[in-house]
């Protein structure tokens, strides 16, 4: 069975349509259950009071704001090499997803940064990295809306995912490469010991899962939108041409 | 309610503007999905139509 079946739009369109439901109640099952336990059932950090609380909210958003770039990057890679036209949907589709994320991680981080480092920004590494990444998705969507050319926009955003990854790694790892900077270390880490303490760590693995599942129900229902929407251009298209 | 102490404004200010942002785009999101379902459905009915 081979994954590049589905790169046929209707099976595709088969396949997304039966697991979006379960992916949908999953992931919000998930979601309010991390943010209940975290919110509810956690307590205080001994040096950040209650606003340890916006973790939950915070390191979800960052990840997948981060990866969002990455899935992107396969399906640049994949339509730059098999050219299949999903492939190129699926990186346009993820797109808004990752925007939104990283809006949503630099909104909480600037509220969380006034009452801990007396500032909403300041020009840290990793602030000024997820900054940039924001300015690529911003200016990859708008390469979309530019060309109406769908073979010649697809390489171009293709090119531009590729070159904008240099800014997702760096997000991802700008905290390893320097030292300096507000920014705290990473909260989670495959060395146990640097992980944030259990109590916290585990109602944040819950948000995480739930804002995995989130991105990928999203992703499906919006690469589904864009699917319907180059059948009816090509509808269009063909009553046109009679 | 747990008590939020001293930084209260600052973690309901992080959560209302996390579920505005996030709630506002899977709106538009599922806005945009239905809007390209029905219209395709009915230029798939009218092409139907033309092609009898």
């Amino acid at each position: 069975m081979s994954p590049w079946k589905y790169t046929n739009p209707n099976k595709f369109m088969s396949f997304s349509g039966t697991i979006l439901p379960v992916l949908s109640v999953l992931s919000f099952a998930l979601i309010f259950t991390g943010l209940i336990w975290g919110f509810f059932f956690t307590p205080d950090d001994f040096r950040q009071g209650s606003t340890v609380k916006i973790i939950y909210l915070h390191v979800p958003a960052a990840l997948v704001a981060v990866n969002t770039w990455f899935v992107m990057l396969i399906g640049s890679l994949v339509w730059v090499v098999r050219r299949h036209h999903i492939s190129s949907l699926i990186a346009k589709a993820a797109a808004p997803i990752g925007l939104t994320m990283t809006l949503v991680t630099l909104a909480t981080g600037a509220i969380w940064g006034k009452p801990m480092w007396g500032t909403f920004w300041a020009w840290d590494p990793r602030l000024t990295s997820f900054l940039i990444l924001f300015f690529f998705y911003l200016g990859y969507l708008a390469l979309w809306k530019s060309i109406q050319d769908q073979q010649k926009v697809s390489d171009l955003t293709a090119l531009l995912c590729i070159v904008g990854t240099v800014f997702a790694l760096l997000s991802r790892y700008a905290v390893n490469f320097w030292n300096q900077g507000l920014h705290q270390g990473a909260s989670l880490s495959l060395d146990k010991e640097e992980n944030i303490a259990n109590i916290f760590y585990w109602p944040l693995l819950v948000c995480i899962s739930g804002f995995i599942l989130f991105f990928i129900t999203v992703l499906l229902i919006r690469t589904r939108t864009e699917i319907r929407l180059k059948q009816a251009s090509a509808i269009l298209v063909t009553k046109n041409l009679n | 309610m747990p008590e939020l102490g001293q930084y209260a404004n600052s973690v309901i200010g992080a959560y209302l503007v996390s579920f505005l942002i996030i709630g506002f785009f899977l709106v538009r999101t599922l806005i945009k999905s239905y809007r390209a379902k029905k219209n395709l459905t009915q230029l798939t009915a009218s092409l139907k139509k033309f092609n009898r």
